[in-house]
């Protein structure tokens, strides 16, 4: 992934994680702004000034009603109808910790605590407790770790090992059946986990309660069987020692409107099982999974075209070597032939030489027969000069290398062919660098490749042309790296360049073919430029002829430089 | 007086054209042999002055000839002109080495060329 794409993954994620927060921050002030002055009663007010401080006892594990959370703090929807009331009659709640539900229970009883703030009135408790009317109702339901027939009332329980929170309501209730396999935990949390995990078949509670507290536990293999016909009404209660207190948290309650009442609500209840997919967590896995299978897939596409590149230049690799081993097989053929050939040949080219020589003599000068015989005797020599090439050929693998000047022998060659390109008026130029460094070479075999080429250049251009001759050391680069070369080695280059017709694109694929010739019937073997491209090869250089960007052929000669040159 | 050349070849046809254009100098005497075997007891024979000698023949080559000619006291100031139709360095070096210090020629040879060849080692 590219790190702006990455930036902005993390913004958008950023962004839906905060907006929810946001609203419920925002909601919660808005909650809070909307206070509304309470009708106390002289009395109601008196007793207050007397009770400043109301000790409250939370149930420390009923999610999201109210509880405690890890690092200490109350919270809840009870929490925040606590928050409400002290706004808006002037109290504070001292809030009481108890060790589970239980405790709690026995402590107001006692009457050690003022007011219990989230219980469900009945007959039992009301001997001990007076309460308001309720402001929060939850639906009481069942969850299983597995498929059970459908829940509706108490008595389908009946059977099924149930977790109960030890001392609520539902525990009362359930005491009221006979041959109900009841256990008891001291919290939700620890009842949901025994059904979680098969200790119980049920947990039974209230269904919001339960929801949150999966949720937080990570109980993902409970599910709601069946919701029961009861529904849990929860209220404030106070002992009876502080019964005013029960009508001015009344009236304190009426305060709060049914609009607030129902954002508090929804600020800690999902109102409906949402589906997974619909819940938060869900859909930020699934833009996590969905960016990460997308760079999983590009990484894939980047990795199969980087393959696909180095297959094409393996392939391009192993179609040069083919074409090369093709070559090498042809010489080596041409060159097993050639040396019986030219064996076989000679005998008879020897008899007709003779046979011409004979009658030279001997035939009057009339008709042109004279002449007839010197036609054979220069047939033969364009036929020797044939086998020459070919046992040039056959022989050409063996090398007497010395040290040696290229720019000398360049020179030398230049004499030679001298006559050549006077008579047929073409200009030979040379650029030689005087600080060429002298190579191994076997000097008579690139003398051999020299001539060729020049005689070539020659024929090429015709007449009134030019052919120039460069020699200088230059790096290799990458348009003509090859198997003798690496890029940036340095190399002796000897080029010729002729403004010649150039070479067609269909002569250049075979012109090293051996007896290949463009040159008319008996001006050439067909064998010189294949000979010289060996010569050249076994000198561990290279021989390239094409054309020049200008114009014309140019041929290009690289020749290795010794290590102590290169310097 | 003329001098003998015998000339030893596999090919028949090549030692008649030899033998047709050599005498027809007038210079020479010519004698031919068409086997190396044959070229021994030939040469112990007619007592060549110098034999053409082809290099490569089937059964007994032109250099094991004239290995057992030299050892031949009768015939220790023969000369040799050795005739191949594979010019190559490597070759003639090699041949040169067993028999030492004597003249090649490349087939096809013309004639005058033969000759100029022949006057000289005779000459030397």
């Amino acid at each position: 992934m590219q790190p702006s794409s990455r930036a902005s993954f993390f913004n958008l994620l950023g962004t839906l994680l905060l907006a929810p927060l946001l609203c419920v921050c925002v909601s919660g002030v808005q909650a809070q702004q909307a206070s509304s002055s309470v009708p106390l009663s002289q009395a109601e007010k008196a007793w207050l000034q007397q009770h400043s401080v109301i000790r409250l006892a939370p149930d420390p594990g009923f999610a999201p009603v109210e509880w405690f959370n890890r690092q200490g703090d109350y919270h809840g929807i009870t929490f925040d109808y606590v928050q409400l009331l002290e706004q808006r009659l002037g109290v504070r709640f001292e809030i009481v910790r108890g060790k589970d539900w239980s405790d709690i229970l026995a402590t107001a009883k006692a009457g050690e605590v003022d007011a219990l703030s989230a219980i469900m009135r009945t007959g039992a408790r009301e001997q001990h407790l007076v309460f308001t009317k309720p402001y929060l109702t939850l639906t009481r339901g069942v969850l299983a770790a597995r498929e059970l027939d459908p829940i509706t009332r108490v008595e389908d329980l009946r059977g099924y090992k149930v977790a109960v929170v030890e001392g609520s309501w539902m525990d009362e209730k359930l005491d009221e059946y006979t041959g109900m396999s009841i256990n008891h935990f001291q919290d939700l949390a620890t009842a949901l986990a025994a059904t979680s995990l098969g200790v119980t078949d049920v947990t039974a509670s209230a269904l919001e309660t339960m929801a949150f507290t999966r949720r937080d536990e990570g109980l993902t293999n409970l599910q709601k069987v069946g919701e029961l016909d009861h529904e849990v009404a929860l209220s404030f209660a106070v002992s009876k020692s502080v019964t005013p207190l029960a009508g001015i948290l009344e009236k304190g309650l009426a305060s709060i409107t049914s609009a607030e009442a129902a954002e508090i609500r929804a600020r800690w209840i999902e109102t409906s099982e949402q589906p997974f997919w619909q819940k938060p967590v869900y859909r930020y896995s699934a833009i996590a999974l969905l960016v990460l299978l997308l760079a999983c897939m590009a990484v894939v596409i980047a990795w199969n075209r980087m393959l696909n590149t180095r297959v094409q230049e393996r392939s391009r690799q192993l179609e040069e070597a083919h074409i090369q081993l093709i070559q090498a097989e042809k010489m080596e053929s041409v060159g097993r032939l050639s040396a019986g050939v030219a064996h076989e040949v000679k005998n008879p080219l020897a008899i007709i030489q003779m046979g011409a020589d004979y009658l030279m003599e001997v035939v009057p000068d009339e008709d042109g027969a004279k002449e007839v015989v010197a036609d054979i005797g220069d047939a033969v020599r364009r036929a020797d000069t044939v086998i020459k090439g070919l046992l040039d050929f056959s022989h050409s693998d063996k090398l007497a290398l010395s040290s040696g000047n290229l720019n000398e022998l360049i020179e030398e060659a230049q004499r030679l062919v001298g006559h050549e390109f006077r008579q047929r008026n073409i200009a030979l130029n040379t650029h030689l660098s005087p600080s060429n460094p002298q190579i191994q070479m076997d000097a008579n075999k690139i003398k051999q490749v020299l001539i060729n080429m020049l005689m070539n250049a020659a024929q090429a251009v015709g007449g009134d042309g030019e052919v120039n001759v460069s020699c200088e050391v230059v790096s290799i680069d990458a348009n003509s790296s090859n198997n003798a070369f690496q890029v940036g080695e340095p190399a002796l280059r000897l080029r010729i360049v002729d403004n010649g017709p150039g070479i067609s694109e269909e002569n250049l694929v075979k012109l090293f073919d051996p007896f290949f010739t463009t040159k008319p019937v008996g001006e050439g073997t067909g064998l010189g430029l294949s000979v010289s491209r060996n010569i050249m090869e076994l000198h561990s250089g290279v021989l390239d002829i094409g054309n020049a960007p200008e114009g014309g052929a140019r041929v290009t000669m690289d020749f290795r430089i010794e290590k102590e040159d290169q310097a | 007086m003329k001098k003998r050349i015998l000339v030893v070849d596999d090919e028949v046809t090549l030692t008649r054209m030899v033998k047709l254009n050599l005498e027809r100098t007038g210079d020479y005497e010519v004698r031919t042999e068409n086997e190396g075997a044959m070229a021994v007891p030939a040469a112990r024979e007619f007592k060549p002055d110098l034999i053409l000698l082809d290099v490569m023949m089937p059964g007994m080559t032109g250099d094991e000839v004239a290995a057992q000619l030299k050892e031949d006291p009768l015939l220790a100031d023969t000369k040799f002109i050795f005739v191949t139709a594979i010019v190559t360095k490597s070759e003639t070096a090699q041949a040169g080495s067993n028999i030492g210090g004597n003249v090649f020629l490349a087939k096809p040879v013309k004639t005058e060329e033969l000759v100029d060849t022949i006057e000289k080692v005779l000459a030397g």
